[in-house]
């Protein structure tokens, strides 16, 4: 059921239902795409087989809020940053991750691939992939494709080749985005990835995939950004809805390595 | 076009009433072009993300004069708006590594295949105009560009273009530099400003460049109806537009919209980014 109107907007604002999180360590390879949920504490373990995410996961926000026969959205956030620059924040619901894979091989890795089946955006019509890394790769450039299957169930389709490995390439928590097939607007699984060189250095980084629900602008030079969708301006994503089992976590796009903090503000309808 | 009435009513389309069918579009590119290292940019010149890779893929190099719409390869996806209401740009974002402005705009007609040898009349719509523009076809607010695919020759030349006015006068003339450097590269993306008293382009009839540049490449022109400027005032923060907290008001997105990119850069840098669009219906 929608708002009616102002007033009953920013009375679901006063009941505050938020999702806490917190990092502890700051945001690496900025200014680039970076898997902040590797930062969250206690300490996300490093998935050793295709794992489907969920609310109770480790690398959640949470706990969400529990629901009635609704569904939930996002009405703002309230975020810390450790300094007083900006950050892009990327809510997300991160549906399934990886590990296991090496920065040396050259054939076609299938460790801990295929993904496991979505639970969440079944189809794959806007999900989007990245490379997460865990260890460090080499600081050697090449670049990797993936084989997936694509939005419309379509096996085999090979992403276009982009960079890994060297600075902004290799370090923990680097997420790096898979660039799609001409025509394809979405991926329902990975199949494989194939290094067209090596890094230098095994490392170990994996594959996840998730569903973007918003973007938020952290810009104060207190570090401190208290975001609603109405008022404030600097939250895209307006009333995104969400599964109430998501597992409700962030990327960032930082200009300097950054601990984030917080609560996103949600509400049922 | 049914106007948003007021705050209420756009906190009630943007939570699901009314029909107001929000949708949240991301997108993200990657700073290669068919799976190879993009050419470096111009810092402080325009240049385009029409061919990048990402999430949408990158567009093709367009060959004859087209229409573009949301299905051509490269645009950014959305769904379009049913029955007979209006899709509204509440907002827009773009998080990329590298400062500088970002364009969103509605790609109405493209061509490739031009020569920077060439001295004749190159034609790109001709007259009558075919293709006519199918979308914002009164012309006001359209504007153009040309756009490079494969390097021009090194000697700055002027560009004349012929085109018909958003009053539908024809044999308009406007010029611009072409050729030379920051004015030849691949990706590189130039405005091409409008004879004195015009505000828009229904249609471009040719252009013709007064001397050679030396080297033919493949350069191309670009009919835009811009819908989003987005600052960006450091690489790695989120420069965004919020049209409920912000002017000029709320853009309309037509149901068959090319959307696109193109940026001015404050480094030298292909840039890597990841974007945002919010949407109404009323």
């Amino acid at each position: 059921m929608a708002l009616t109107d102002f007033d009953e907007y920013t009375t679901k604002l006063r009941e505050n239902r938020a999702v806490d999180f917190q990092m502890v360590g700051a945001s690496g390879r900025s200014p680039r795409l970076y898997g902040a949920w590797r930062n969250f504490t206690p300490t996300p373990a490093v998935p050793t087989a295709s794992v489907v995410l969920d609310k109770d996961s480790d690398v959640a926000m949470g706990p969400i809020p529990t629901t009635d026969t609704g569904v939930l959205q996002l009405l703002g956030a309230r975020l810390n940053s450790s300094g007083a620059s900006g950050i892009g924040v990327i809510l997300l619901d991160l549906l399934v991750h990886s590990g296991g894979l090496n920065g040396t091989v050259t054939t076609a890795q299938t460790t801990n691939l295929p993904t496991a089946a979505l639970t969440r955006y079944t189809s794959g019509v806007g999900v989007m992939g990245g490379i997460i890394i865990y260890s460090v790769v080499g600081t050697t450039v090449t670049t990797f494709t993936v084989s997936y299957t694509n939005q419309a169930g379509t096996p085999g389709q090979i992403s276009t080749a982009t960079a890994i490995g060297s600075t902004g390439f290799r370090e923990i928590g680097a997420l790096l985005p898979i660039p799609l097939a001409a025509g394809d607007t979405g991926i329902r699984s990975i199949e494989s990835v194939t290094l067209t060189g090596t890094t230098g250095t095994i490392g170990n980084f994996g594959v996840c995939l998730y569903k973007p629900l918003a973007m938020m602008s952290m810009e104060s030079f207190t570090g401190a950004a208290a975001l609603d969708m109405v008022s404030t301006g600097g939250v895209i994503g307006q009333f995104a809805e969400f599964d109430d089992n998501a597992c409700l976590t962030i990327a960032s796009i930082a200009s300097v390595a950054q601990n984030i903090s917080g609560a996103v503000i949600l509400n049922e309808v | 076009m049914a106007a948003i009435t007021d705050l209420s009513d756009l906190i009630h389309r943007q939570s699901g009433g009314s029909n107001g069918s929000p949708e949240n579009i991301f997108f993200h590119k990657v700073p290669r072009v068919a799976g190879v290292a993009a050419t470096v940019p111009i810092a402080g010149r325009g240049a385009s993300m029409w061919t990048y890779d990402g999430m949408p893929a990158g567009g093709l190099t367009p060959t004859s004069g087209a229409i573009p719409d949301k299905t051509t390869i490269g645009a950014i996806p959305f769904t379009a708006p049913g029955g007979s209401r209006d899709k509204h740009l509440i907002g827009a974002s773009v998080a990329p590594n590298i400062a500088g402005i970002y364009m969103l705009y509605d790609r109405l007609f493209h061509i490739g295949g031009l020569s920077g040898l060439s001295t004749a009349d190159q034609t790109i719509q001709g007259s009558p105009a075919s293709p006519a523009l199918t979308r914002n076809t009164g012309g006001a607010g359209n504007i153009a560009f040309y756009e490079i695919y494969t390097v021009i020759g090194t000697t700055p030349r002027t560009l004349t273009m012929t085109y018909t006015n958003q009053a539908g006068t024809g044999s308009r003339t406007s010029t611009i530099f072409i050729g030379g450097t920051a004015a030849r590269e691949v990706t590189r993306m130039q405005r091409i400003p409008l004879a004195a008293g015009d505000s828009g382009i229904q249609s471009i009839e040719k252009v013709k460049l007064d001397v050679s540049t030396g080297t033919a490449g493949n350069f191309g022109i670009i009919i835009a109806q811009p819908l989003a400027w987005i600052p960006v005032g450091a690489g790695g923060t989120m420069g965004w537009r919020d049209y409920t907290t912000g002017l000029p008001g709320i853009p309309v997105i037509n149901p068959d919209a090319c959307l696109s990119l193109m940026f001015i850069p404050a480094a030298a840098t292909a840039p890597e980014l990841y974007g945002s669009l919010s949407t109404i219906e009323k």
